[in-house]
């Protein structure tokens, strides 16, 4: 897994990139949602 | 190695404070302390480091690499590898004072001297590569790749093809790489 990820490049990710490099995000919790994609489970 | 060095390090947390100083504190180092860590790291052994690989056969290297806030591909053009191009490789090429960074020799003999430095856009760090050149030789991205495979640098991404066909005839090849 890459670790050097530079802040311009952290600035442009997204829910979609996050969980592609990562495998989790933070709105797994439905609490945080921090990016403007991040699925959203309706009540 | 190069002088018995397999790297040069710059990390001013390594600064120490010296009891007999009268300037400085135990834990805060005096800026005569940080000086005299410049003067030996910079003035003494960055020259004779230098000196070691024209020695070697380093004449004129080109430095390249993914680097800064947006981790672009750049490279210099090539120069002669001096004391003058090491440190405006370690500390010029960004504007922070506050860095910490790594000559890496290990492969000074297969052509290549690796830097990892960190700063304020890259505090987890990048690498910056120092190919051993010819005087006129220019580097593009695929080259770079190139070096790093031949050099075991990098691992050469594993690629599949993966042929469609129809009624045992081809119509398609869709080349995956990994």
């Amino acid at each position: 897994m890459r670790e050097d990820w530079s802040y311009g490049e952290l600035a442009n990710f997204t829910h979609t990139k996050q969980v592609e490099e990562f495998n989790f995000c933070l709105c797994e919790e439905q609490e945080d949602f921090p990016y403007e994609d991040c699925p959203r489970e309706e009540n | 190695m190069l002088l018995g060095y397999k790297e040069w390090i710059w990390d001013e947390s390594e600064v120490e404070s010296h009891d007999d100083c009268p300037y400085c504190e135990e834990e805060y180092p005096c800026e005569y302390a940080y000086m005299e860590y410049s003067d030996w790291n910079i003035g003494e052994l960055l020259p004779e480091l230098s000196a070691s690989l024209m020695d070697l056969g380093w004449e004129y290297g080109i430095a390249t690499g993914y680097v800064g806030w947006l981790n672009q591909f750049g490279n210099t053009e090539v120069k002669e590898v001096d004391s003058v191009f090491l440190k405006y490789m370690v500390f010029d090429t960004i504007n922070d004072s506050h860095i910490t960074a790594k000559l890496d020799f290990t492969h000074v003999e297969s052509g290549v001297i690796k830097l990892r430095r960190s700063h304020h856009d890259r505090p987890m760090g990048e690498t910056i590569y120092i190919f051993q050149c010819e005087e006129d030789e220019v580097l593009d991205e695929d080259e770079y790749y190139e070096k790093l495979y031949e050099l075991g640098l990098k691992e050469r991404p594993k690629s599949h093809t993966i042929v469609i066909t129809s009624d045992d005839t081809t119509v398609g090849e869709w080349e995956v790489v990994e």
